[in-house]
């Protein structure tokens, strides 16, 4: 691909996928000066990536793994200071109640529930739950983070069903 | 009422939630791009201008430094630095474009591979090629000296075998950590338990 034909490839898409890189960004990196650094390696590391885009797979495949692995990069570099939580979601207790209760599921408080369980897992599992949440159908999912169709179907079953009980019990609770 | 088993509900709330996003104008772009490959670059010279300051300092002690041990210990420190050297450009990790395109897991999964292995094998490509050059220079001057102080001799054995012990310990360590990373991420990746 030339110069000219990666440019064009770049504008496709940041148009096509600018606000979803934000949110995505926003899954990786709760310091809001670090997530503008983020969103902005991510915005590089696209336009470096398309002068080597073939076509191999769908556009939205491509902006999605290169996105995803820069951001890993990210928590990576500074996992000294985010590291302690991370763990894959099995090992997250469905019924956990950390880290703040909620009277009703406001759509506010909802996503400060959703950050929460999010920013404490492994790159893996974050990734699957960052694209379903962006609406990423399922097959896609699996080609941009490599496990199987059937293993991103169980992790978002049991987000949803973390998400749920989470509510329950802090609306259940004195 | 947020219903989370609602998937439309559960996407619409976090998409519909204020978050700005600030394209960069494409120039500025490429002058990051262009500005990481010079990051790069100034690191690597970091490394090659700190290896030049073992050879010049052992270049000097290979020159003024009475007897065959002193000398042959200050060249083959210096032959050790750079193999250091070149090992630490060689396996340190950086933005890599093509990698970058490959599926999450395999990424992350290599990325840990890599920093595993650098970790693990730090005794064979960081601590083993300085081993000969301070153990020639360690017994040169124990015998320029006569071994006239036994103890303070001990006591400098002592801390390098304590300073190389503890990179190695500490390293090792830190690639168990890892290795027990991927193998969690590996298990994560087959782990089936809660299909609906």
């Amino acid at each position: 691909m030339d110069e000219a034909e990666q440019d064009r490839a770049f504008a496709e898409a940041i148009d096509r996928f600018g606000p979803a890189l934000a949110r995505m960004a926003r899954g990786y990196e709760a310091d809001p000066d670090l997530r503008r650094d983020l969103e902005q390696d991510v915005q590089v590391a696209l336009w470096q990536s398309f002068a080597h885009f073939d076509g191999r797979c769908a556009l939205s495949t491509w902006v999605w793994r290169v996105a995803h692995n820069r951001a890993t990069s990210h928590m990576l570099a500074h996992r000294r200071r985010n590291a302690p939580g991370w763990a894959s979601l099995e090992d997250i207790e469905i019924a956990d109640a950390a880290p703040s209760p909620f009277d009703a599921a406001e759509s506010g408080q909802a996503m400060t529930l959703i950050l929460s369980i999010v920013e404490r897992l492994d790159p893996p599992d974050r990734q699957i739950l960052l694209l379903y949440l962006e609406g990423v159908t399922g097959a896609e999912i699996a080609a941009v983070t490599g496990v199987s169709p059937d293993v991103a179907a169980a992790r978002i079953h049991r987000f949803k069903t973390m998400l749920t009980r989470r509510f329950a019990a802090a609306g259940e609770a004195p | 009422m947020i219903d989370f088993r609602n998937e439309a509900e559960l996407r619409a709330l976090w998409r519909d939630d204020e978050v700005s996003f600030t394209p960069l104008a494409l120039d500025d772009v490429k002058r990051r791009a262009a500005r990481l490959s010079n990051v790069v670059r100034r690191r690597n010279r970091r490394e090659y201008i700190g290896a030049a300051l073992v050879l010049a300092v052992f270049g000097i002690y290979a020159v003024i430094l009475p007897g065959f041990l002193l000398k042959a210990g200050s060249l083959l420190t210096m032959a050790a630095a750079v193999i250091v050297g070149r090992q630490l450009a060689h396996r340190s990790s950086r933005p890599d474009p093509d990698a970058e395109a490959q599926d999450v897991r395999g990424y992350y999964r290599a990325r840990l591979v890599r920093e595993e292995h650098l970790l693990a094998n730090v005794g064979r490509w960081y601590l083993a090629p300085f081993l000969p050059g301070l153990l020639l220079f360690l017994a040169g001057l124990a015998e320029a000296r006569g071994l006239e102080n036994p103890l303070a001799f001990a006591l400098v054995l002592a801390f390098q075998i304590l300073v190389f012990g503890g990179i190695w310990l500490l390293n090792r360590r830190a690639a168990a950590r890892i290795r027990a990373h991927i193998e969690r991420i590996d298990r994560a990746a087959s782990f089936k338990g809660d299909i609906p």
